[in-house]
This record gives C-alpha cells, sequence and structure tokens, in this order.
C-alpha cells in the first residue's frame, strides 16, 4: 500500500517549503512596502514644512513689495537653483509644485507655473518623454500640460497617433489644451479612434477656454476617419454651428451607425426639414435604431404631409415599437389624430362606422382618419378669406379643407347658420371637434368677427388660446388683430405670474444662499452662525429660509431664527417703495423662465409665422404690453 | 502482476484528486499573475488625470440608480442622503420600494417632501405592478425618484427601476451600500473609454464596511472589523475582488458583477429582458444573458471592473446569517450554470465557454463538493488504516501552505494598491486570519455550499433568507 501514491513525498514537502517559503517573503514584503510608503510620506511632509512658506513667498511675491523682502526673494530664488543640481531636491519641488498648483487659481496658479518653468523643472518632463516606458511618457506629457509649457506642444505632437493607447490619449488631450489650434491639429491629423471619454474631455477643455473663438467644424465633417467625422459633428451640436446643413443632411447616409446617428441629432437639434424625403427613402434600409431615430426626426419636424408615410411605417411594421413610434410621430404632428382603441367600451356614435379601421390588429391605436371631416361640406360662403400676413399668402386657411362656392340657396341657409352663431358661446359648446372653432370663427363676417372679439371672454380651455392665435396670424382685419392679440398677451401674462407666485412661494426658501449650507450640516454651532449670518445680511429670501427654524426644538436655534427674522424685517422697512418694486421685477424676471418651462407644452403660446414668447422681463418693466412685440 | 480492484479504486481516486489540485494550483498561480499585471496597468492608467472636470459635463451621459428596499426603515433616509451626495451631475436615484411592510415609504415621504407624479408610466407586464411614482417638491432633491410597488423580490424591484429608467446607463445596487463621491465618475469613465468595443457593464470591489467609522452618509475612517466573521470574510472579498476578478477582467472573462455595486448598459440590459426573477443569483445571471446576447451578435463588447474601493458594505457577523447568505449564492451559481449550461466547452463562446464557465461549474460548484467527499474519505481512509501518513502530511502542508501564500499575497497587494489597513496591529490581524482561515472560515463556506446543493438535488423549497444587519457605526 505504501506504494500507491506516485508523487514523491519529499516533492511534495520541497513544495511546501516553497510555498512557506514564498509566504514569508510575502508577509515581510508587506511591512517593508508600508515603511517604505511611511517613509516617502515622512520626506514629502518633511520637505513641503520646510519650503511650503518658501514657495508662498514666492508665489505672492510682488515687485512693488518692500526692498528688503525684495532681497529675501532674490536670495530665496538662488538657494533654490543652487538646491535643484540635487535630483532628489528636484524631483520632490517638481511633485510639491504640481500639488500646489491644483489648489490653486487664477493668477496664483499662473505664477506657480511660471515658476515651475522659470526652474527648468519642465526639462525633467522632456526627459521623460525619451523614456521607454509608456506610463513615464504619458507622466511626462501629463505634467508638461498641467504647468501650460506650450513650447512643449510640438514634440507632444508625435505622439498623437502613437500606438500605445495611453500615450496617445493624453497626447491628444495636451495637443487641445496648450494651444488654441490644438483642435484643428488634431483633427487634422488623428487616424485612431475617439473615445467618447476623450471626446467629453475635449470639449470641456474647449469649454475652458477664456474667449474660445471654434474653428468651422463642418470642414471636419469630409474626412475620411470616420471618428473624426462623429467627434466634429458633436462638436457642431455642442458649439450650435448649423452652416453645414447639406453635409450634414448627407451625412445622414453614412455606413457608419454613430455618424448616422449623430447626423440624425443635429438634424433634429437645427430643424433641417430638408431632410425628410431623404429619410424617407433610408427608412427601409435602416436597423431598428435608426428607424426610431428618423420617426423621432418626423415627429419633431414632419408636417401633415408626412403623416401619410408614418401611417405606413405604423401599418406596415411587425415591429412593436416602430408601429406605436410611427403613431407617437403622428399625433406629435398633429395632436390627438390618433386615439386608443384598444380595452374601450363599445359606444354607438353617429359617425362612428365612417372612421376607418387600422389594417394592423396589433396595434393598440387606431387613427381617427380626417377623411370624416372632409367628406362634410358645409355650407360655407367665402366673402372674404382671410390672408396670412407673412409666409403663405395663396395658402387656404386649413389644408384638409376645402372652401367651396356656394349657390344662391346655400347663400340662404348660410345666412341662417350664422344668425345662429352671431351670440358668443363657450368654445367647448360650439364643437368638441380639433379644427371646428375655426372653422366657426372663418364663417363670421367683419362685424361679426369684430363683436365676437370684443365679447371674448377667456374660460381656461386651451382651445381658446389655439384660436386666438389663428385669429391674430391670419385676421387681416387690423382692429380684431390687434384686440386679439391684446387679449393673448394679458391671459399669457396672467398665467405666468400665477405660475411664477406658485414657483416663488414653493421655492423661495430654497433660493436662500443659507439653504444648501445649512441643508446637509448635522452641526448645530455651524447652523446657529449660519442663521445669524442670515440675519444680518438676508433679505426676503432669508425670511422664507429661516421660517421653519422658528419652531425649531432647540430653544437657542428658534430664539436665534427670530431675533434674525427680525433685523431682516427691520432693514426691509428702511426700504424704499420703488426699491421694493424694482425688487419684484428682479424676482418676477428670476422666474420667468422657470414659468415657462412649467406651463403646459401642449399649450405653447408660440404661432407658426411669428413668435409670442414676449419676454417678462420687458413686459414687467416697461409695464405696459407693445403692440408690436412680436408682430 | 494480478489486477486488484481495491488498488484500481484507491489509484483512480488519487489520481483525479491530484489532478484537480495541480488544476487548481496552476489556475490560481495563473490568476495571481495576471491580476497583478491588470492592476499594474490600472494603476499606472489611473495614477494622473483629472476625473472631476467631467463631474458637471452638461454632455456626461446620464444614469440611474436603482435601489431596491424592503423594510429599509430604520436607515433609508440616512441611505437615500448618501445617494443623492455623489459627485456626478446627471444622474438620479430611484428608490424601489419593493412592497414593504414597515413604514419605509412613509419615512422617505416625511424627509424628502415628495408627492405622488400622475404622470406615471406603465409598466405593462415587465415588474409586479406599480403603485406610484414619487419625486420631491424641493429642488435639492430632484434627482430623487421613489418607486412603490407590490411585493415582488429583489429582481422584479430592479426591474422596475430599469423599465421607468430613461438613462443611458443603470446602477443596481444594495440600498445599504456606501458608495464613495467619486464613485459614478469611475463609471463613467469605464463605460465610455474604450473605442472597439461596447462596454455593457462595470461591476467593482465591495469592501468592507463593518466597524468602519460612517457618518451622514460618509466614511470617516476605515477600520479593521472587530468580529472575527467579518474579518475573514474581509480577506476573502480582497482575495476574491483584488486578484480573482481583476484576473478574469484581464481576460476579458469575468462573468459576474457583484449584486451590490454592478452598472448596466440600460439598452442592452433590456434587451435581455433584465433580472431573472426565478433565481436568487440574478446578478450574475444579467451578466451571462448580456454577454450570450453579444457574442450571439458577434457584437465586439467587454465587461469592465474598477477595482478602486468604491463600494462599501455590511457583511454578516453571525454563523447562521453567514451561511443563509453562502447558500443562496450557492444556489443561484448553480441555477445559473443550469441555465446556460449550452456555454459549457462550447467553442462558439471563446474564452467564455471553454475556460469562464468551466471554472464556474469545477471551481466553484464542483470543488467544495470534492473538498467535502474528500473529507470523508480521509476519515474512511484513517478508520480502514489505508492511509498513507507522510504522504497525507506532505500534501496537506503544501496545500495549506499555497493558499495560505495566496492569501498573502492579496494582502501584500491591496497594501501595494489602496493601502487601506495601515495598523500594523490590523496588518498582523488579517495575516493571523490567512493562517486560520482553512480550518475555521473555510469549512464554513463548504457546509453552506454543500445544503444548497442539497436543497437543490431534493427540490427544497428556500427563498432568500433574512439578512439582518446592526447598521453602520456613527462617528
Amino acid at each position: 500500500m505504501d506504494s500507491i501514491p506516485q508523487i514523491h513525498t519529499n516533492l511534495l514537502w520541497d513544495l511546501a517549503l516553497l510555498f512557506g517559503v514564498i509566504s514569508l517573503a510575502y508577509f515581510t514584503s508587506i511591512f517593508v512596502l508600508r515603511m517604505i510608503n511611511r517613509r516617502k510620506v515622512a520626506e514629502m511632509t518633511y520637505f513641503r514644512k520646510e519650503w511650503a512658506e518658501a514657495i508662498s513667498h514666492i508665489v505672492f511675491h510682488s515687485n512693488e513689495d518692500p526692498v528688503e523682502e525684495q532681497k529675501a526673494y532674490l536670495r530665496l530664488k538662488v538657494k533654490i537653483r543652487a538646491d535643484l543640481a540635487r535630483p532628489y531636491f528636484r524631483k520632490l519641488l517638481s511633485e510639491m509644485l504640481l500639488d500646489l498648483h491644483k489648489d490653486l487659481e487664477g493668477h496664483s496658479a499662473d505664477t506657480v507655473r511660471q515658476l515651475f518653468r522659470d526652474l527648468q523643472l519642465h526639462h525633467d518632463c522632456y526627459d521623460k518623454l525619451k523614456s521607454m516606458r509608456w506610463p513615464r511618457i504619458s507622466q511626462g506629457i501629463h505634467e508638461l500640460t498641467q504647468m501650460q509649457v506650450l513650447e512643449a506642444y510640438f514634440p507632444i505632437t508625435r505622439f498623437l497617433n502613437d500606438r500605445r493607447s495611453i500615450i496617445r490619449k493624453q497626447s491628444e488631450l495636451a495637443i487641445v489644451e496648450l494651444q488654441t489650434e490644438g483642435i484643428n491639429y488634431f483633427l487634422n491629423t488623428t487616424r485612431s479612434a475617439i473615445s467618447q471619454w476623450q471626446q467629453l474631455k475635449m470639449i470641456e477643455l474647449l469649454e475652458q477656454k477664456t474667449d474660445y473663438q471654434p474653428p468651422a467644424f463642418k470642414q471636419w465633417l469630409l474626412s475620411s476617419h470616420t471618428d473624426t467625422v462623429l467627434f466634429a459633428l458633436r462638436l457642431i451640436l455642442h458649439f450650435q454651428q448649423n452652416d453645414g446643413k447639406k453635409s450634414i443632411i448627407e451625412l445622414s447616409k453614412h455606413i457608419d451607425f454613430r455618424v448616422r446617428h449623430e447626423a440624425l441629432r443635429c438634424i433634429r437639434d437645427f430643424g433641417f426639414e430638408d431632410a425628410l424625403p431623404l429619410l424617407e427613402k433610408l427608412f427601409k434600409g435602416c436597423d431598428l435604431d435608426l428607424k426610431l431615430d428618423i420617426l423621432d426626426t418626423f415627429g419633431q419636424l414632419g408636417s401633415t404631409e408626412d403623416i401619410e408615410f408614418l401611417e405606413n411605417c405604423a401599418a406596415q411594421s411587425k415591429d412593436f415599437l416602430i408601429a406605436s413610434k410611427a403613431l407617437a410621430a403622428i399625433n406629435q404632428i398633429e395632436p390627438d389624430r390618433v386615439l386608443p382603441s384598444v380595452n374601450l367600451e363599445s359606444v354607438k356614435l353617429s359617425y362612428a362606422n365612417e372612421m376607418p379601421q387600422w389594417a394592423d390588429d396589433r396595434q393598440s391605436f387606431e387613427v381617427a382618419e380626417v377623411s370624416f371631416y372632409e367628406e362634410v361640406e358645409f355650407p360655407v360662403k367665402t366673402r372674404k378669406p382671410l390672408k396670412s400676413k407673412e409666409a403663405k399668402p395663396e395658402e387656404p386657411l386649413e389644408p384638409n379643407f376645402e372652401l367651396n362656392l356656394l349657390d344662391g340657396d346655400l347663400e340662404d341657409q348660410v345666412e341662417e347658420q350664422l344668425g345662429v352663431v352671431h351670440t358668443v358661446k363657450p368654445l367647448e359648446e360650439s364643437s368638441a371637434q380639433e379644427e371646428d372653432y375655426k372653422l366657426f370663427y372663418q364663417r363670421l363676417d367683419l362685424e361679426e368677427r369684430r363683436n365676437f372679439i370684443r365679447n371674448f371672454s377667456y374660460l381656461g380651455n386651451p382651445r381658446e388660446l389655439e384660436l386666438l392665435e389663428y385669429i391674430v396670424e391670419f385676421e387681416t382685419d387690423d382692429e380684431t388683430q390687434f384686440q386679439a392679440f391684446q387679449l393673448l398677451k394679458s391671459i399669457q401674462a396672467d398665467t405666468r405670474a400665477a405660475t411664477a407666485r406658485v414657483v416663488e412661494e414653493v421655492h423661495e426658501s430654497e433660493h436662500s444662499i443659507f439653504y444648501q449650507l445649512i441643508e446637509f450640516t448635522p452641526d448645530n454651532d455651524l447652523k446657529k452662525n449660519l442663521i445669524q449670518e442670515a440675519g444680518a445680511i438676508g433679505d426676503r429670501k432669508e425670511i422664507a429660509f429661516l421660517k421653519p427654524f422658528l419652531t425649531n426644538e432647540d430653544k437657542l436655534i428658534s430664539k436665534l431664527a427670530s431675533r434674525a427674522v427680525e433685523r431682516i424685517e427691520a432693514r426691509l422697512l428702511e426700504v424704499s417703495e420703488e426699491d421694493e418694486y424694482a425688487w419684484r421685477l428682479q424676482i418676477l424676471a428670476k422666474y420667468s423662465q422657470e414659468a415657462q418651462a412649467i406651463s403646459a407644452p401642449e399649450e405653447d403660446f408660440e404661432v407658426s409665422g411669428f413668435d409670442f414668447q414676449f419676454d417678462l422681463n420687458d413686459f414687467a418693466l416697461n409695464n405696459e404690453a407693445s403692440p408690436k412685440n412680436g408682430v | 502482476m494480478a489486477f486488484n480492484p481495491e488498488h484500481f479504486v484507491v489509484h483512480f481516486i488519487n489520481a483525479l484528486f491530484m489532478v484537480f489540485t495541480s488544476f487548481l494550483v496552476i489556475g490560481f498561480l495563473l490568476m495571481g499573475y495576471f491580476s497583478t499585471r491588470n492592476s499594474l496597468h490600472y494603476i499606472h492608467k489611473n495614477s494622473f488625470g483629472n476625473l472631476e472636470s467631467i463631474m458637471a459635463s452638461p454632455l456626461a451621459p446620464s444614469i440611474t440608480i436603482i435601489a431596491p428596499a424592503y423594510n429599509e426603515g430604520a436607515t433609508i433616509v440616512e441611505n437615500i442622503r448618501s445617494l443623492l451626495s455623489l459627485h456626478y451631475v446627471n444622474y438620479e436615484v430611484m428608490v424601489v420600494n419593493d412592497g414593504s411592510k414597515d413604514n419605509t415609504l412613509e419615512k422617505v415621504i416625511e424627509a424628502y417632501d415628495l408627492v405622488l407624479d400622475p404622470n406615471t408610466k406603465p409598466l405593462m407586464e415587465r415588474s409586479k405592478p406599480i403603485r406610484g411614482v414619487y419625486r420631491s417638491t424641493r429642488a435639492s432633491f430632484s434627482k430623487l425618484v421613489v418607486i412603490d410597488k407590490e411585493n415582488g423580490g429583489k429582481s422584479d424591484a430592479l426591474n422596475a427601476g430599469m423599465y421607468l429608467s430613461d438613462k443611458d446607463y443603470v446602477g443596481c445596487i444594495d440600498v445599504d451600500c456606501l458608495l464613495l463621491p467619486d464613485a459614478l465618475l469611475h463609471v463613467v469613465k469605464a463605460f465610455s473609454q474604450r473605442t472597439q468595443k461596447e462596454v455593457i457593464a462595470v461591476g467593482g470591489v465591495i469592501r468592507v464596511a463593518n466597524s468602519c467609522k460612517i457618518d451622514g452618509g460618509k466614511l470617516e475612517e476605515i477600520r479593521l472589523p472587530e468580529n472575527w466573521l467579518a474579518r475573514f470574510q474581509l480577506l476573502e472579498y480582497t482575495r476574491s475582488f483584488l486578484l480573482g476578478r481583476m484576473a478574469w477582467g484581464r481576460i476579458d472573462s469575468l462573468l459576474i458583477i457583484s449584486g451590490a455595486f454592478g452598472f448596466f448598459n440600460r439598452k442592452i440590459a433590456t434587451a435581455v429582458g433584465g433580472y431573472d426573477t426565478d433565481t436568487v443569483g440574478e446578478d450574475m445571471e444579467i451578466v451571462f444573458k448580456m454577454r450570450r446576447y453579444m457574442h450571439d451578435r458577434s457584437a465586439p463588447y467587454t465587461v469592465e471592473y474598477i477595482p478602486d474601493p468604491l463600494c462599501w458594505t455590511e457583511v454578516p457577523e453571525t454563523t447562521e446569517v453567514l451561511l443563509k447568505q453562502r447558500d443562496r449564492w450557492a444556489r443561484g451559481n448553480m441555477e445559473t450554470l443550469s441555465k446556460h449550461r449550452k456555454m459549457l466547452f462550447n467553442p462558439a463562446y471563446g474564452r467564455l465557454g471553454m475556460i469562464s464557465y468551466p471554472y464556474w461549474l469545477f471551481y466553484e460548484w464542483l470543488s467544495p463538493i470534492l473538498e467535502f467527499l474528500g473529507y470523508g474519505l480521509i476519515i474512511l481512509c484513517f478508520f480502514l488504516g489505508v492511509i498513507n501518513s507522510s504522504f497525507f502530511l506532505a500534501i496537506t502542508a503544501t496545500v495549506y501552505l499555497f493558499t495560505v501564500m495566496f492569501s498573502i499575497y492579496a494582502l501584500l497587494w491591496d497594501v501595494y494598491t489602496y493601502n487601506q489597513y495601515t495598523r500594523p496591529k490590523d496588518l498582523l490581524i488579517l495575516t493571523l486570519c490567512a493562517l486560520i482561515e482553512p480550518f475555521s472560515f473555510h469549512p464554513l463556506v463548504v457546509w453552506a455550499a454543500i445544503k444548497a446543493n442539497y436543497k437543490k438535488l431534493f427540490k427544497i423549497q428556500s427563498g432568500w433568507g433574512a439578512m439582518t444587519r446592526r447598521g453602520f457605526s456613527k462617528a
């Protein structure tokens, strides 16, 4: 039985011994390593302690300092230069300056960089560039960039297409940072893929440059290097350069998915409607993501002419995502054109049979076709066609609606109908359908239209606003148009002011600078100090901020808060009425943007053709509405 | 020489164990080599540069951190506060209240001034029904979204968050985990630094937070756990995360991302159907699924691993809770391996099928069984008097010293890279742990795996098991 194991026992013992010795070596190394680390830290701490004062003396030195200090400054520089002969000193000083400059900004940081260069420490970085090891070269490039050694730009450019990715990436950042034209050189020269992280960093670097004038990035859309094209598109989008329309549209045919995707983003963001016919052709050959992108683009930029294409997409696609995206796009172009149809109780409507069903049963929605309306011929007399003042003089008022020239008999019927509509009724009652109110308005003659607008009262229905916008855009009678404009403007102002008041009430306390400071602090003493400070310098925001503290469990805090509120109130009483008015305007102006965002986007006051988004600031400051605003 | 069946059986068993042990030793040596290379590369690559310049960039990719919460009323408010204070601009914190029976939801609503958002998106059949989505009325908590849903388990809660999110990436974490402030910056960098491959998931190291000093949701001081069980787990985590996963990362064959700190490309994660709700090893299963999805489409992809200590969590301090946890891990492992058995030695899956999957099968699943059988066999041989004492001692010493060597190497590497435990006393305690772990902690892990196998074999129903936590010590 002793011969069963085939491995010699001594070999196992040898192995065990080997593992034991290695374990011991590792164990010793742990403490050796720890000792080395500690010694390094201790040395650096000692060095900093010894030289911190001297360095700060140099950094904050001024030519206007007293003569004695000037002499001390010179002596210090001479001493440092003498010590620089020692490599160890150079290394520590270099590390110290690199660390120091991270904590400084502006002039002080510039002075540290200048000192680094004056002491010729950047030559050590140049030496690192000659190394064979990639971590050392990368570090050299990084340090030269940090210290803004501009003359290092050219030595660094040779690493731009280095095969070692870390070096390459470091040099890319250096090139963009060191020279304003660096980005041009980079885009012209790079032959490597550019990661998203690199792109983010480079855009951040460009953003941080003061007075930076970006070049026309469209020139790189012609590059044969796909990543350059992709990055150029992102730069175009970021810097909002919308002059490369044709190239961008062409790039939606690019073979690379990412380029297409980015081109589509540009098309959407810049509103390049000319791209839609091409996208319609490309749609069939695209993969799912791109199809969704294209449908998104149609949703944002499309017109009623594109609805047929979208309906076909929805009907023919077997993919649920595409079908629902197409339907969503239709609704984006023409709200409520597609309505829910599944899981609904059947209610017999008079026109129910005339609403055609979508062929594709898989879809969750069906489209309520406008053909129903097209087939109903309203007996309307075209007494005086309303014309758009600007862009579309020859277009009919409603593209889907045919104006019929009526014979004499029908004219009588029209008169009869008009007799009914002479009195102003709430729009909801007039018609629930989308276009009816326009139709209703269109049928009125001049006098009736003037009457209508004089008697108009806003009941809070969004359709009423749409009608007003419609009147302002298409009404040819100046008086009626102006009255509609005034009405619309006052409703807008009321809505925004109301929203602003709500926003102000909710967030007033959070706008206090002290809010963020106190929000996360568990330290009661700090809270007390902040409350006192709020009392000393605060205004109304701080009163709102301090109110919750009046009932604080800590009696001292509540007392301090109460005192602070009293101080602010006393100070505010001294403020004149004019100041108070100016202050209110400021508050109003501050929240106007937020109020606009909060007011329902579906009821946006912007009317195609011209813009009603008048500035609340101007309105508040002028305290009157100008008829020229937006018209 | 006449054929002796007794000798043949003993020979066969000896050979089997020897081959298995040799493979393990070689495997671990390779693991040490790859992890060392990967760690060195990572350290050199990230020794300079400024992550924070991207922190506030409007172009930075968006992230949703999904934190499922079930009966976390005691700590939820503080934990959310910690998640809200991360250094990143484009992220949201989505807390999914998975039908808690305590006052978790009420506490969060009260602490963060939440109101019901009427524009809740329907989730179709992706998760158990959503009762409501809450958002804060306060601007300072605008990053917070709370989803209240019916109870469906951790995977179901994560799925709800994943499908409700509209961000580029989703991070699935345990709500009681402590993330370091720049954790998201590291994650975003890992996701977006590749050019040739798409990063589908990013995982990271989990560090042991027991006994650490934590205040206001921030890690104030790193301390060695006072509990011995927690100390053993610390050593185990160091070995596993710093050596094991780094090595798998080096050869792009990482098949698991810890459920406490895992980030995914949302599009791909939802394309594979999110987390599997039928398994207790959902964190491993989703990585398998996502990898297979990319492999089947021949798309260039990778899974990144960040060795920086970004996520700190509390580990079990009692044997009972530890056994439950390891039992669950072992069952999750079996369920996932069984579900994806098509990958085993399948060359179509490259290294995953030929190296990584077999490792999980033969080491993570089979090894505890063989070990357990080995103990039984030794005892049997001892009573039968057929044991070769000198050989037995030699091989035991060899295996033991190899294990100790590997553990101490992990400690050395920890000191070299992140140097978390600087006091000599802590290092000596951890070394002591390495020496006694094979006799004390390791048998517990083996026993938990055997229990899990037993449950699977006899189809004994067992769920997650409650994980009781003491809570982080306050400063």
